[in-house]
C-alpha cells in the first residue's frame, strides 16, 4: 500500500510536469497561432490591395487599348481620310474605298480589313445565345440594384420615355454584350475558344503565365450626344426672304447681338430639350429653364424667343458661367443651388445622351487645316474684336503662326488684296493645291477636273476669295469709322483679277443692253413713220444682292466697236461716260445690289440717244447690227477699267416693222421727243409703241459675264457669252420688241428667267426685292424700321448697329457660298455649285463626282462667341452624323442630330405663288419644320447599306423632309415648289452644316475589369467559369480626348499646308468616372 | 534502516536540491518570460510598423490615385490683357484681345503653411488642392461625376478630432504627425462662389476645414510634391509652389505659363515613420519638428533635402519612403504661352 501510495504521489508530480508542460505548449500555439492569424490578415488585406489595384491596371489597359486603335486609325495612313462612330473608326483612300475598320470594343478581331456593315456582321458580333456564353461576353451594361431601383452603368432603359430619339434593342433591349479578352500575366491579350460546357481554351496560357484578369470595353463617340456647354434651345431665325407674315416677323423679331440661340449655325441652337424635355414651359417663353442652366446663353433680353419687337428689346447681358466640368454638375447652377426643373434621376437617364466634352477636328478630309471664311482687315489697327478672335482662331502659333484666313486692305483695287499679301496668295495656292487631288473618302478625281478643269477651278477660288472680300462692309465694331474696308466708297467692292480670273466683287455688271428704235416723226400724207431714233439702253445688275445698301461710285463708258446701220444710215454710233456717282441714289432699292432698271441711268444728259433721225422708208427698216464696248471704271479719269464688255448686236435679215408713232395728245404726247419721253420712264408700257431688241449674258445670267474682266467678241477671240435671250425671237421680224427689260412700274420680275427655273439655280432677293441671279452676298442686316414699321423692306438703306451685329447672319457656314457660278469658264448660265441638288432638277454637273459639296469641307467659319467655341484646328459641339453604334446596331440613339434638326426649318415657296414678293401676302408661312422622324429614314439608308457618312457636307445631299411629308413623298411635294430660290433650298443646310462632323476628338469608354485566379491544379489553357476564380472586379467609364496643341514646337518643322497632321495628336483622358453598384 | 534509507532518497528532497531546482526554474521561467516577453515586443513593433506602412500604402495609393484625377476642365477663351488683375472675367467684346487657356478651376500646390496658413496648427512640408469628379457628395444620390474640392496636407497634431463624439476629446488623445484628406461634399463647392483667385481656399481652410477632413494615414511626416512637366524638371514649381492662378498676381513668366494649366507631372514623395518611433518621438518631445522647416523649399535641393530628412531619420526611428511620379491625366500642357 505504502508502495502504492509512493507511486501515487511520484504520479502525482509527474502530472504537475505534463500540466507545465502541456501549459507551456499552449502558450507557445497561441503566440504561434496569433502570429500567424495576423500574417494571414495582413495578407489577406494586402491581396485585397493588390487585387483592386489589378483591376484598375486592367481598366486602364482598356482606355490605352482604345488610345491605340484610335492612333493606328488615324495615323497609319495618314493621308486617308477616317471617320468615328460609336464603337468604330474607319478609314478610306484618295479612291474612297474602305480601307481599314478599328472597333473599339473588345472584339476576337480589333481591326477588319476594307468596310463593315455593321448591321449584316450584327450576329457574328452578338451571337443571340451571349447571355449562355458567360466566359466569352458580358454585358457592360449589366444594371445593380439599388434600394432606388436599378442602376445602369451605361443607359437606362427608362431614358426612353425622357429622350427623343432613343429605342432600345428590340432584342437585345439595353444590353451590351461584348466578348470578354483575356489577359495573361505577361500583359498578352487573349481572346478564348469555346469548348463547351462553360470551358474555354486560353491557348497561350500556360502554368508561369497564367490568365491574371479580363477586360470587356466598348467606347462611345461624344460627338453622337448633346454637349451641355454648347448647346441650349434654337429659336430658328433667317433673313427674310419672302413678304409672308413669318418673315415679316423674321424682320421685325429679330434676334439681338448675344442671343445666340437664335444664330444660323451656332451650336447654341442645338437642342437640349430632345433629352431634357421637362425644362419646355408650356407658355413664352417656354425655355427660360433652359437658358438659365446653359453656362454663356443669356437667359433674359433679347427677342426672348422670337417674341419681342426690336424697338422693345433689351441687351443681353454678358454671362460669364462656369463651364461643366462633368455632366452631373448640370444639376447645379453657379451659386450652388440645384437648376430649376431639373432632378437627379433625369440627369443620370440622359447619361447616354449629354456630353461635357464634345469637340472635334477642324481639318478636311486631307487632314489639313480649314481655311476660315471670314475678311480680316490687313491692318491690324483696323481690326475689330471679332476680327482678333477670327485671327485667333485661324493661326497655328506652333507652325510659324501658319494663317488660315484672308485679310483685304483696298476695296477699290482689283489686285492689291491678292497680290499685296503674300499669305493671301499662300492661302490660295493651298486651296489649288488640294482641289488638285483626289479627295479621301470620295475618289472621282479632283475637284479641279470639274467645270473646265484648272482654269475652271481657280476662276471657283478667285470667286470664293472676293465672296468673303465682300462680307462684313459696314462693321458697326471698328475702333474707327474711317477704318471701314468701304469707308470711301460705301458697300462697294471692285471684284479681284487674279490671273486670268475674275471675281464677282460687289460692283455692277451688264445684265442686258438693248437698241431701242422710236418714232419721231410721220409722214404728214401717208401718216407713216419715216423718222425714228435709236436709244442704247443699259440694265445693270449688281449680283452681290442684300443689305447693307452700296452708294454707287463708278463710270459707265460706252464706245462703238462696229457702228449699227440700218437700210437709210449707214452709220450710227453710240458713245459718252455716265458717272453713276453722281446721280441721286435716294429711295432706290436697287442699291441693295441686283438688277438695275434702265430707266436708272435715264436722265436729261443721258449720251446714248442718237441726235439725229434715222430716215425710215415704207414704214419698215432693216437693221445691220453692231458692236458696243461697255466700259466700268472708278471715275471717269480712271486709266483702267475694272471690266470691260462688248455686246454684239447681231444683224437681222429680216425687214423689221417701224416704231409706231405715239398719239400726239393725251397721255403720250411728246413722247417722240426724248427729252419728254424719258420722263415716261416708269411707265409699264414705256416701250409700247417702239422697236426694241436686246443683248444679255446668256440665259440672262449677270454672273457668267460678271466673272470676267473683259468680256470679248467671238470675233475678237472672247467666249459666245452674250446673246439674245431668244434668237429665233430675236431674228424674228414680226416681233417689234424681244427684250426682257423690266420697267420699274411693269411686271414683277418674280420668275427666274426660263432655264434658272427648271435649273434651280437663281437665288430667291432679301425681304420683299426680286429674285434673280444673285451670289448670295452675306447679309449685313437691315434694323431700320421703314415706314411700314419693317426691317428689311422697301429698302432701308442704313448699315446694321452694333447691337444687331453678329457674324453668323453674314457666313454661318461655308454652305453660304452655294450661289457662287460654276459656268464663268465653260459659258454655262444659270449654274452655281450645287451643295443640295433640287429634287425635280435636271442632272445638274454639281453632283457629277467629286459632287460639289465637297468644297464645303475646306473651309470653315469658327464659332468664337460667346467664348471659343472654336480653337485653332478644334471646334465644339458638333454632333456626328455617324449615330449608328456599333455592334449595338439594333439600338437606336438619333438624339444629338434630332437637337440639331429641331430648330432648322425648311424655306419653301409653291409653284404659281403670286404673292410672295408683293401684294397682300397670302401664306403666313414659308417655312416648314422638319419631321425628324421621316427626314432619319433617308439618313438612315447609308447604314442599311452598310457604310458611314464620311464628310459633314454630305448632309447636304440628303433630303429635309418638312413635317407632314413622308420621306417617300418629298420629292414630289418639292416638285410643287418650284418657286424656291438655289439660296432658299440650302438655306437649311447652312444652318445644319456647321453643327456636324464625322470625326469626333472625344471618346467614352465603359469597361468591366475582372481580376482572375486559376483553380489550383486546374489546366492552365482552359478558363472554366464558375469554377475558376473571380477575384475582383471594376466598372468604370472614362472619358479620353485627343489633341492637338497649336503651339506645339514640333508643327515648327511641318508645312502644315502639305502635311497630315494627324501625327502631331496626343490623348488624355478627360474623367474616370468608376461605377460603384 | 535499509528500507527507511531507500525511503528517505526516495521521497524526499534535501533543500539544496529544492533551492538548486527552484532556482533552475526561476531562471527557466525567467529566461522564457524574457524570450516571450521580448517576442512579443518584437512582434509588437513589428506588426505596428507593419501596420503603419500598410496604412501608409493604401494612403498613398488613394493620394496617387485622386490626384491623378485632377481636372481644370479649362478651354480656350478671350482675355483683356490690359486688367487681368481681377479675377472677374474683365473680357467685355470690345477688350477681347488675348485667346487663352481659361477655367474656373483652380490647382495648386506649395508649402502647406502657406497655402493654408494657421499659427496655431503645425503643418509641415507640402500640400496639394485641386478638383475632381469623384462624385462624393451628402445628399443627392446617384451622380457619380459631380465635382468634388479635393486636398491633402500633413498635420501634427492629436486626434481629437477624428474620434467618436462621446468620448472626450482630450482623454487619451494621441498626439501624431498624420496625412489628411479634404474632401468637400459637392453640394458645398463653393469655387465658383468665390470672387478671389484663393478666396474658395481660405473658406474652406478657415470655416470648415475640421468638417470636410478626414485622417488616411498616421505617421505620416512628410508629404513633397513637385510639379514638373518631365522627369527631373526643377524648374516648373522652383520653390515646389504650383498655382494655376498665380496670373492673377500680376504677369510672370511662371504665372503666364501655368496659367490654367494642369502640370503634367507631380512627383509625390512620401515619408513615413513607425508607431513605436513614432511614440518614442513623441514622448521625446521630438516628433513635432521631425521634419525641418528648412527642407524642401528649393526644388533644386530636393537630393540634398531628403539626404539631410534621411540621415536624420536614420539613427532615430524607422521611417519608409513611398515616391512616383503621377501624371495629370486631363492635363493638356502646353510649352508655350497658353
Amino acid at each position: 500500500m505504502r508502495i502504492l501510495t509512493n507511486n501515487a504521489k511520484r504520479q502525482t508530480r509527474s502530472g504537475m510536469a505534463l500540466i507545465l508542460v502541456m501549459c507551456l505548449l499552449v502558450l507557445l500555439s497561441c503566440l504561434f497561432m496569433g502570429y500567424f492569424s495576423s500574417i494571414t490578415a495582413e495578407r489577406i488585406s494586402a491581396k485585397n490591395f493588390a487585387v483592386t489595384n489589378e483591376t484598375r491596371l486592367l481598366a486602364e489597359s482598356a482606355v490605352n487599348i482604345v488610345m491605340s486603335q484610335i492612333v493606328e486609325a488615324t495615323t497609319r495612313e495618314p493621308d486617308s481620310a477616317w471617320t468615328s462612330q460609336p464603337g468604330m473608326i474607319r478609314t478610306f483612300d484618295a479612291d474612297g474605298n474602305p480601307l481599314h475598320c478599328y472597333k473599339l470594343y473588345s472584339s476576337n478581331k480589333m481591326v477588319v480589313k476594307g468596310g463593315f456593315n455593321a448591321r449584316a456582321l450584327v450576329s457574328q458580333e452578338i451571337p443571340e445565345d451571349w447571355s449562355d456564353r458567360k466566359g466569352e461576353f458580358i454585358d457592360l451594361n449589366a444594371p445593380s440594384k439599388r434600394l432606388t431601383g436599378w442602376r445602369y452603368p451605361v443607359v437606362d432603359p427608362t431614358a426612353a420615355k425622357q429622350v427623343e430619339g432613343f429605342a432600345p434593342d428590340p432584342k437585345f433591349d439595353v444590353a451590351m454584350p461584348v466578348r470578354w479578352i483575356y489577359v495573361l500575366r505577361s500583359g498578352q491579350l487573349v481572346v478564348g475558344v469555346p469548348q463547351g460546357r462553360g470551358r474555354l481554351k486560353i491557348a497561350a496560357a500556360t502554368t508561369e503565365n497564367p490568365v491574371v484578369g479580363r477586360i470587356a470595353f466598348w467606347t462611345d463617340d461624344e460627338t453622337c450626344k448633346v454637349n451641355i456647354n454648347t448647346a441650349s434651345e434654337g429659336v430658328f431665325w433667317e433673313t427674310p426672304r419672302t413678304q409672308s407674315l413669318a418673315d415679316q416677323t423674321m424682320a421685325i423679331r429679330q434676334p439681338r447681338k448675344g442671343e445666340f440661340s437664335r444664330f444660323a449655325g451656332h451650336p447654341a441652337t442645338v437642342c437640349l430639350s430632345t433629352v431634357l424635355p421637362s425644362l419646355v414651359g408650356n407658355g413664352a417663353p417656354r425655355y427660360g429653364k433652359i437658358y438659365a442652366m446653359t453656362p454663356r446663353i443669356g437667359a433674359t433680353g433679347g427677342s426672348q424667343e422670337g417674341t419681342i419687337e426690336i424697338a422693345n428689346q433689351s441687351d443681353i447681358a454678358d454671362k460669364q458661367d462656369r463651364l461643366y466640368g462633368s455632366l452631373d454638375e448640370l444639376l447645379y447652377s453657379m451659386s450652388r443651388q440645384t437648376n430649376s426643373g431639373l432632378v437627379s434621376s433625369e440627369i443620370e437617364r440622359g447619361r447616354f445622351f449629354l456630353t461635357v466634352a464634345s469637340r472635334s477636328p477642324e481639318l478636311n478630309l486631307f487632314n489639313r487645316p480649314r481655311v476660315t471664311l471670314w475678311p480680316v482687315p490687313f491692318s491690324e489697327s483696323k481690326r475689330s474684336a471679332l476680327d482678333r478672335l477670327m485671327v485667333l482662331c485661324s493661326t497655328i502659333p506652333g507652325a510659324g503662326n501658319a494663317r488660315l484666313y484672308f485679310t483685304r486692305q483696298d476695296n477699290r483695287s482689283a489686285t492689291v488684296d491678292y497680290t499685296g499679301d503674300a499669305k493671301n496668295r499662300k492661302l490660295y495656292e493651298y486651296l489649288q493645291q488640294l482641289t488638285s487631288q483626289p479627295v479621301p473618302g470620295f475618289g472621282g478625281g479632283s475637284l479641279a477636273s470639274k467645270y473646265g478643269g484648272t482654269a475652271g477651278r481657280d476662276q471657283l477660288l478667285t470667286e470664293i476669295f472676293d465672296f468673303v472680300r465682300c462680307a462684313n462692309l459696314f462693321d458697326p465694331n471698328l475702333p474707327k469709322s474711317s477704318d471701314l474696308y468701304t469707308a470711301k466708297t460705301p458697300g462697294q467692292v471692285v471684284p479681284i483679277a487674279i490671273g486670268n480670273t475674275h471675281g464677282l466683287g460687289r460692283y455692277p455688271t451688264l445684265a442686258e443692253a438693248a437698241i431701242q428704235f422710236y418714232a419721231t416723226s410721220t409722214d404728214s400724207g401717208t401718216g407713216m413713220v419715216n423718222g425714228m431714233r435709236a436709244a442704247l439702253l443699259l440694265a445693270l445688275s449688281n449680283p452681290a444682292q442684300g443689305y447693307a445698301a452700296t452708294t454707287p461710285s463708278y463710270t459707265i463708258r460706252v464706245a462703238t466697236k462696229t457702228p449699227f446701220s440700218t437700210d437709210t444710215t449707214p452709220t450710227f454710233s453710240f458713245t459718252g461716260d455716265i458717272d453713276r456717282s453722281k446721280m441721286s441714289t435716294s429711295t432706290e432699292s436697287s442699291l441693295l445690289g441686283g438688277e438695275e432698271s434702265f430707266a436708272r441711268l435715264i436722265s436729261a444728259s443721258y449720251p446714248y440717244v442718237l441726235k439725229a433721225d434715222i430716215p425710215v422708208t415704207g414704214g419698215k427698216f432693216n437693221f445691220g447690227g453692231g458692236v458696243i464696248e461697255v466700259s466700268f471704271l472708278p471715275n471717269a479719269t480712271a486709266s483702267q477699267s475694272v471690266q470691260t464688255v462688248q455686246v454684239k448686236f447681231p444683224k437681222i435679215t429680216t425687214t423689221l416693222a417701224a416704231p409706231l408713232m405715239p398719239p400726239a395728245t393725251g397721255s403720250y404726247a411728246g413722247w417722240s421727243d426724248y427729252s419728254k419721253r424719258r420722263e415716261h420712264v416708269s411707265d409699264p408700257n414705256y416701250f409700247q409703241f417702239d422697236v426694241v431688241r436686246s443683248v444679255t449674258p446668256l440665259g440672262g445670267d449677270c454672273r457668267l459675264t460678271a466673272g470676267m474682266s473683259t468680256v470679248l467678241t467671238p470675233e475678237e477671240g472672247g467666249p459666245a457669252c452674250l446673246a439674245p435671250l431668244s434668237e429665233t425671237d430675236y431674228l424674228d421680224a414680226t416681233k417689234a420688241r424681244v427684250f426682257s427689260l423690266r420697267t420699274p412700274g411693269g411686271e414683277y420680275y418674280t420668275d427666274a428667267k426660263g432655264p434658272a427655273l427648271s435649273e434651280g439655280d437663281w437665288d430667291n432677293g432679301v425681304g420683299n426685292t426680286p429674285d434673280g441671279a444673285y451670289i448670295g452676298k452675306p447679309d449685313e442686316g437691315s434694323v431700320t424700321s421703314n415706314s411700314s414699321g419693317l426691317p428689311y423692306f422697301n429698302g432701308d438703306t442704313t448699315a446694321v448697329n452694333e447691337k444687331f451685329y453678329f457674324n453668323q447672319r453674314q457666313i454661318a457656314s461655308p454652305v453660304a457660298l452655294g450661289s457662287l457660278p460654276t459656268g464663268v469658264v465653260l459659258g454655262t448660265p444659270w449654274q452655281t455649285l450645287l451643295f443640295n441638288p433640287h429634287p425635280t432638277a435636271n442632272a445638274h454637273p454639281g453632283g457629277n463626282a467629286p459632287p460639289d459639296f465637297l468644297w464645303l469641307d475646306l473651309f470653315c467659319v469658327p464659332t468664337v462667341e460667346p467664348y471659343a467655341l472654336s480653337s485653332p484646328l478644334t471646334a465644339s459641339g458638333r454632333v456626328n452624323l455617324n449615330y449608328e453604334m456599333v455592334p449595338f446596331t439594333g439600338m437606336v440613339r438619333t438624339t444629338a442630330l434630332r437637337a440639331a434638326l429641331k430648330s432648322t426649318r425648311i424655306l419653301a415657296i409653291p409653284t404659281g405663288e403670286t404673292t410672295y414678293k408683293k401684294g397682300s401676302p397670302v401664306a403666313s408661312s414659308y417655312y416648314h419644320a422638319i419631321s425628324a422622324e421621316e427626314t432619319l429614314k433617308g439618313f438612315d439608308q447609308r447604314f442599311s447599306d452598310g457604310d458611314v457618312y464620311r464628310a459633314a457636307a454630305e448632309v447636304c445631299n440628303l433630303e429635309l423632309v418638312p413635317d407632314g411629308v413622308t420621306f417617300g413623298g418629298v420629292k414630289v411635294w418639292w416638285q410643287g415648289q418650284t418657286l424656291t430660290g438655289d439660296n432658299s433650298r440650302e438655306m437649311p443646310y447652312n444652318h445644319l452644316y456647321p453643327l456636324l462632323t464625322t470625326q469626333s476628338n472625344a471618346y467614352q469608354v465603359h469597361c468591366r475589369a475582372q481580376s482572375l485566379i486559376k483553380g489550383s491544379g486546374s489546366d492552365p489553357q482552359i478558363w472554366e467559369e464558375g469554377r475558376d476564380v473571380v477575384s475582383g472586379e471594376y466598372r468604370v467609364s472614362s472619358v479620353i480626348e485627343r489633341w492637338i496643341d497649336p503651339n506645339d514646337s514640333r508643327l515648327q518643322t511641318v508645312d502644315v499646308f502639305d502635311k497630315s497632321l494627324t501625327p502631331y495628336y496626343r490623348f488624355r483622358v478627360v474623367s474616370t468616372a468608376p461605377f460603384v453598384p | 534502516m535499509k528500507s527507511n534509507a531507500e525511503r528517505g532518497r526516495c521521497g524526499a528532497y534535501t533543500l539544496i536540491e529544492l533551492l538548486a531546482a527552484m532556482a533552475t526554474l526561476c531562471v527557466i521561467l525567467l529566461m522564457l518570460f524574457t524570450t516571450t516577453g521580448m517576442a512579443t515586443l518584437a512582434w509588437k513593433e513589428n506588426s505596428a510598423s507593419t501596420e503603419t506602412f500598410q496604412q501608409a500604402r493604401t494612403a498613398f495609393s488613394t493620394v496617387t490615385r485622386r490626384l491623378s484625377q485632377a481636372t481644370l476642365n479649362s478651354y480656350r477663351d478671350y482675355y483683356n490683357t490690359a486688367s487681368s488683375q481681377g479675377f472677374t472675367y474683365p473680357d467685355l467684346p470690345a477688350n477681347k484681345t488675348e485667346y487663352r487657356t481659361r477655367s474656373e478651376l483652380h490647382f495648386l500646390t506649395g508649402r502647406a503653411a502657406d497655402l493654408m496658413p494657421d499659427a496655431s496648427a503645425t503643418r509641415p512640408t507640402h500640400a496639394v488642392f485641386f478638383q475632381a469628379p469623384f462624385g462624393y457628395q451628402k445628399k443627392t444620390d446617384g451622380l457619380r461625376s459631380l465635382l468634388n474640392v479635393c486636398g491633402y496636407y500633413v498635420e501634427y497634431g492629436d486626434d481629437s478630432q477624428n474620434r467618436p463624439s462621446f468620448t472626450s476629446a482630450s482623454s487619451g488623445a494621441k498626439k501624431r504627425s498624420r496625412l489628411y484628406e479634404v474632401m468637400q461634399p459637392s453640394e458645398e463647392f463653393a469655387l465658383y462662389k468665390s470672387g478671389t483667385a484663393r478666396g474658395w481656399l481660405t473658406g474652406l481652410v478657415t470655416s470648415s476645414l475640421a468638417a470636410n477632413t478626414h485622417a488616411l494615414a498616421e505617421n505620416i511626416i512628410a508629404l513633397i510634391l513637385l510639379p514638373q512637366r518631365r522627369p527631373d524638371d526643377t524648374d516648373l514649381a522652383p520653390r515646389y509652389a504650383y498655382d494655376s492662378r498665380a496670373w492673377l498676381k500680376g504677369r510672370t513668366t511662371l504665372g503666364d505659363l501655368t496659367q490654367n494649366q494642369l502640370p503634367p507631372l507631380v512627383q509625390v514623395t512620401m515619408v513615413v515613420i513607425d508607431e513605436p518611433s513614432a511614440k518614442r518621438l513623441q514622448d521625446q518631445d521630438q516628433l513635432k519638428d521631425l521634419v525641418d522647416a528648412s527642407l524642401f523649399q528649393d526644388a533644386a535641393q530636393f537630393n540634398a533635402d531628403w539626404q539631410r530628412l534621411q540621415d536624420k531619420l536614420k539613427g532615430q526611428c524607422r521611417y519608409r519612403c513611398f515616391q512616383t511620379t503621377v501624371s495629370l491625366a486631363s492635363s493638356t500642357w502646353s510649352e508655350s504661352a497658353p
